[in-house]
């Protein structure tokens, strides 16, 4: 692990997050380490309430800090602190060494300036010196906005949800972050269009050698995208590992579930095992494992002892008490 | 030969904007039988929606026509309004907005019931009980209002709303894209058990192909207002013989 350490661009250690004060503090997310690499994708996959969200957003301390406090643990940037800079360096980190993409393009777009005016006031902050027209019609052609004139001068209402969303893009690599999170980015899109802005997305993250934080509830999609995936579930990581180990040998049994209960486009109509219950919040997550309740595998020890981060070495790392035992009753039930 | 239950005989809907008009159905056809479940699958902008809306009578064709048991959807709105009602239902997507939050859940089913005179005072409460455990929902849930439910109960609650009429069809739009995904299963099954075990004709619509191919005998695809292709889902997904149908499979990221 610690050569990966050094070399992280990103790094999170041990990172809590809570909201409201005293006893009426809600924490959200609880305890989450992970890394991200120059030049890599990591998904981090997660249904609503897992916290996948509020992670994302204090990375650039992007939450409101009247509401929201990083209650404990680190996050590193290119080894610097990021709660401990200043507003000034904050403001330097934020779209110019780290750039978020939402999921909806409306919401990421001013809709009184034009598409143009907004990617270079991106460019004036960041890139001082630099030679904004053309540096525009760079960005606008690398994610396949090909009609440069016409759609500078559009304003966001006047393109297409697709177009808008290559455009936050062009927006976001405007500043040239070297790290790029992803909130969603096509879960608002439609599917065919959400290719085309996925393959724009990994074009461009490859050309530029950016690292990126890929936030996504979409399984499918992470195998399409990411290296490396991180699970979460109620404010914790409780898998991560090799995209491929994660999805083709799942250790928790959240994951396993998880995979079981996506309808698949080929092979048969097996009845789907959905997953009993529904994802808790915040201010009411399990005693023990906080997936227990849900647990097709929950014993008594589950409910009250919470099970620690059992890594192997590697990326590879499980929160279950009883993911070994699982893994040998599958084989088993294999042969 | 039996005749089909759902008829749409060239339907065309247009809307117009200013001067311009847009085509959102084009000469559809479709021939629906009883007991089938049919994908209605396309993008946004396809046109999958309006055909609901006219199926439900909630949208007038601009020319073409839409019969149920070989009568027009026109002529039963107009001489049997309540009974076109009770036999075709619908499931909204959006399960927060579909409910009436100052109603209790029970409130809510038993005026389904009082509308269309299917249940005496007497017989409401048990027969509320019936519906909320047909959708696996616990009877003592009708206290309850819809704010203390969560998205999947609340999608589960809708489907009790609609098949509380006793409809033979059921039309579900996008029943589960506002679910997370460890409870859209869940809904997907209900969908598929009631469809399989009461008899019930289904039209889903949905975007998401994979859904559909777990629910639906039959998908059929719109693109532009068109059906561009229809047939058995199996075929239709594995071996897509129009190129939109193409793209759209090819689009979909698979694990």
């Amino acid at each position: 692990m610690v050569s990966a350490v050094q070399r992280a661009l990103l790094e999170v250690r041990d990172l809590s997050v809570q909201f409201g004060t005293g006893n009426r503090a809600v924490r959200v997310v609880d305890g989450v380490s992970f890394s991200v690499a120059a030049g890599e994708v990591v998904a981090l996959v997660g249904e609503s309430g897992s916290g996948k969200s509020v992670t994302a957003l204090s990375l650039a301390r992007l939450l409101p800090e009247a509401s929201a406090q990083i209650a404990g643990g680190a996050i590193f940037f290119d080894g610097a602190d990021v709660c401990g800079l200043s507003n000034e360096a904050l403001r330097k980190l934020r779209g110019g060494q780290v750039a978020y993409v939402f999921q909806e393009p409306m919401a990421a777009l001013n809709p009184v300036f034009s598409i143009g005016f907004q990617i270079r006031e991106v460019l004036r902050l960041h890139r001082p010196g630099i030679d904004r027209e053309a540096e525009l019609r760079r960005l606008l052609k690398a994610v396949g906005l090909d009609d440069v004139a016409r759609v500078a001068k559009s304003f966001p209402h006047e393109l297409s949800g697709g177009m808008q969303q290559r455009a936050v893009i062009a927006m976001a690599l405007a500043g040239k972050p070297r790290l790029l999170v992803a909130d969603e980015p096509t879960t608002a899109l439609d599917v065919t269009v959400q290719a085309q802005v996925l393959d724009v997305l990994l074009d461009v993250q490859r050309a530029e050698g950016m690292g990126m934080l890929f936030i996504t509830h979409n399984l499918g999609l992470v195998a399409k995208v990411a290296q490396r995936v991180l699970v979460m579930y109620a404010g914790q990581i409780v898998e991560a590992g090799s995209t491929e180990a994660v999805l083709k040998t799942p250790r928790h049994p959240y994951t396993q579930a998880l995979l079981k209960a996506v309808p698949r486009l080929r092979g048969g109509g097996e009845r789907l095992d959905g997953i009993s219950g529904v994802v808790p919040t915040a201010s009411n997550f399990p005693k023990g494992c906080r997936f227990h309740p849900r647990c097709a595998f929950a014993r008594e020890r589950c409910g009250i002892e919470a099970p620690i981060w059992d890594a192997d070495g590697g990326a590879r790392g499980v929160r279950c008490h009883f993911w070994k035992e699982i893994a040998t009753g599958r084989e088993a039930g294999r042969r | 030969m039996n005749s089909p239950l759902i008829d749409v005989r060239g339907v065309c809907v247009e809307f117009n904007r200013r001067a311009q008009c847009v085509k959102a159905l084009d000469d559809v056809r479709l021939a629906i039988s009883r007991g089938e479940s049919v994908g209605l699958v396309g993008e946004s902008g396809s046109g999958k929606t309006t055909l609901a809306r006219v199926l439900l009578g909630l949208q007038t064709p601009t020319s073409g026509d839409v019969f149920l048991e070989g009568r027009s959807i026109g002529a039963w709105l107009r001489n049997e309004r309540a009974a076109f009602r009770r036999r075709v239902q619908m499931v909204f997507q959006d399960p927060y907005g579909s409910l009436n939050p100052r109603l209790s859940v029970g409130s809510a089913l038993a005026e389904v019931l009082r509308v269309h005179g299917l249940a005496s005072r007497a017989e409401e409460s048990g027969a509320v009980a019936g519906l909320l455990n047909t959708v696996g929902l616990d009877a003592a849930y009708a206290e309850r209002y819809p704010h203390e439910f969560s998205g999947g109960q609340r999608q589960r609650i809708g489907i009790a709303r609609a098949l509380a009429t006793q409809p033979e069809v059921l039309i579900a739009d996008e029943p589960v894209s506002a679910l997370d995904v460890s409870v859209q299963a869940q809904v997907l099954n209900l969908l598929r058990d009631l469809q399989r075990e009461r008899g019930l004709t289904l039209l889903l619509i949905a975007h998401d192909l994979a859904a559909v191919r777990y629910v639906c005998d039959r998908v059929v695809v719109l693109f532009g207002g068109r059906v561009v292709e229809e047939g058995r889902a199996d075929r239709v997904l594995e071996n897509p013989e129009h190129p939109y149908t193409r793209s759209l499979l090819a689009a979909v990221p698979e694990i």
